[in-house]
């Protein structure tokens, strides 16, 4: 992950971005955020399934479609 | 004659009105082909059905005279009993409410619908259940739209959370003092470089604080300014920034710092007998008196809170300023699913009306809705620790509920010794005859009972 953020902090593009007002400026790096996010889901699940091939405990906390339908099913987990 | 809520201006799509008790939204022509939508989706009845959002059914138009003409639609809300805002919360209820606001997000992407903004001020609680209560933040879902409530959801949930979690600064005075939250490059000037090289920290707050600057840069340069298009972002990727922060939230908790009255119930002065007949006490004080709505002043771990409920009390709003005692108050109610509802309050020092107007956001004192106080171990923490003469607490007691119980503990008690052991003993009126007067000249005493060997006594008011 540490060479991913170095890779990261080298390609950013962030001089061709300009708004004037600075809140939209979560707009303009969501899209970056989100794709690292998604990464590090892949990242967790791939890991998830290698410990699990070596019969590891792995306490992923992943919300499933069905956890979904009740608010209340996971929000007091800690 | 319905009153439109003052906090209630921002959103052009509706606003909230208070009509004999009843709270109603209306739903203006801007939004009526959002709201068609989610009528035909039935997406309100699959949320309440949920239990994400608040009770909401659509009334006539002609129900309720006094409104804007502009509203296409009427909106009746099932009532909150207690109004809080998330600068009175403990820990775990911030936390709590942002998993839910995560979570209700994802089950309506999951329905074709999402949110258009992410303000923690749409949470609102019955008892430490969370409950969203802005149903026009809903939003039908368009081909990978953006996420418009994210700098709003760091400021206002995850920002005061980190610092918490992070550094033990309870966030709640920071919050109260800017209403839309913590901003990011603030919280971040306070992390550690260790803290900083977490990758959640670094993808979440720092690249959005980056960005912040280089436009900010930009924009001073006042040349070379362009409005970049806004940015799309697949389905697929925006559920994995929801799920991330909502994996990464539950896993905060509560730094352990020093607390002086979290360990109160263990190691206070008196003894399991006295404090059982002090419950029993208070459960026969809410019978007898057919109480609903208790404010439990100074709550500590809210086993007080928990007698007036066994009492029959329907609803107990519970206050201290402890955030560890406050947190164990929160654990009782989870554990033992409780109406009781604990919150953070400085009662030297309660919340102000405050925000536009100073209207946005009510203070302590004008939701005020309880029909009995309790004031148990409370009175000489205003009376000796801040100096408040005694009858300034007495009147400030008595004028928040028609009936209460207020314990006086006597100089000879060993807690108010200790107090007074680290400085001058200023307070030549404080005795319990005077004390007595004061109360009768406020209310009228109702019943009296010696509650410990010290010499504490619990008296019953109603004014």
């Amino acid at each position: 992950m540490r060479y991913f953020i170095a890779i990261v902090l080298l390609v950013l593009p962030l001089n061709a971005f300009a708004y004037l007002d600075p809140g939209t400026s979560s707009l303009i790096i969501q899209g970056l955020i989100a794709a690292i996010a998604s990464v590090a889901t892949g990242i967790g699940l791939f890991w998830h399934k290698i410990k699990k091939m070596f019969g590891m405990r792995d306490n992923i906390d992943e919300l499933s479609d069905e956890e979904l339908d009740k608010a209340d099913s996971s929000t007091t987990h800690k | 004659m319905a009153k439109r809520i003052s906090g209630s201006y921002r959103d052009p799509n509706g606003q909230v009105f208070v009509d004999n008790g009843r709270i109603i939204r209306t739903v203006n022509q801007c939004y009526a082909d959002a709201y068609k939508k989610i009528k035909a989706e039935q997406i309100f009845e699959k949320a309440i059905a949920a239990g994400y959002l608040i009770g909401t059914q659509e009334i006539s138009v002609s129900d309720v005279a006094g409104l804007d003409d502009n509203a296409a639609y009427l909106l009746e809300h099932e009532s909150v009993p207690y109004v809080s805002y998330p600068y009175e919360w403990t820990f775990s209820s911030l936390k709590r409410a942002a998993l839910h606001h995560l979570k209700f997000h994802l089950f309506l992407l999951k329905h074709g619908f999402s949110l258009s903004d992410a303000t923690a001020y749409n949470i609102q609680f019955f008892g430490t259940k969370p409950v969203f209560i802005d149903a026009l933040s809903i939003i039908p879902y368009t081909d990978e739209s953006i996420w418009n409530g994210y700098q709003q959801f760091c400021a206002q949930f995850l920002n005061p959370l980190l610092l918490t979690a992070k550094k033990g600064i309870p966030f709640n005075s920071w919050y109260r003092g800017s209403l839309d939250g913590i901003p990011t490059s603030d919280l971040l000037r306070t992390l550690s470089l260790k803290d900083k090289l977490n990758w959640r920290i670094f993808t979440f707050l720092n690249l959005h604080a980056r960005a912040e600057r280089k436009v900010i840069a930009a924009a001073n340069q006042t040349e070379g300014l362009r409005i970049d298009q806004q940015k799309q972002i697949p389905l697929k990727r925006l559920t994995a920034m929801l799920r991330q922060l909502h994996r990464w939230i539950s896993t905060l908790s509560l730094m352990e710092t020093d607390s002086v009255w979290h360990n109160y119930a263990n190691k206070n002065t008196y003894d399991a007998e006295e404090n059982a007949k002090k419950q029993s006490i208070v459960k026969e004080f809410v019978n007898k008196n057919k109480l609903e709505t208790i404010f439990d002043i100074g709550c500590n771990s809210g086993a007080y809170s928990e007698a007036s409920i066994m009492g029959n009390a329907k609803y107990v709003v519970g206050f201290d300023f402890d955030h560890q005692a406050l947190e164990k108050a929160e654990q009782r109610s989870i554990d033992k699913d409780l109406n009781f509802l604990p919150i953070w309050l400085d009662a030297s020092n309660p919340s102000p009306g405050q925000g536009w107007q100073h209207t946005e956001r009510d203070s302590f004192i004008s939701r005020k809705c309880a029909d009995g106080i309790l004031a148990l171990a409370f009175e000489h923490h205003l009376a000796i620790g801040k100096n408040i003469p005694l009858e300034q607490v007495i009147s400030w007691l008595v004028s928040l509920a028609p009936r209460g119980l207020i314990e006086f503990i006597p100089k000879s008690d060993p807690t108010v010794q200790v107090m007074l052991s680290r400085r001058e003993d200023i307070f030549k009126e404080y005795n319990k005859e005077i004390f007595e007067n004061l109360l009768s000249n406020h209310a009228k005493i109702e019943q009296t009972n010696i509650v410990s060997k010290t010499g504490r006594v619990l008296y019953e008011f109603s004014s």
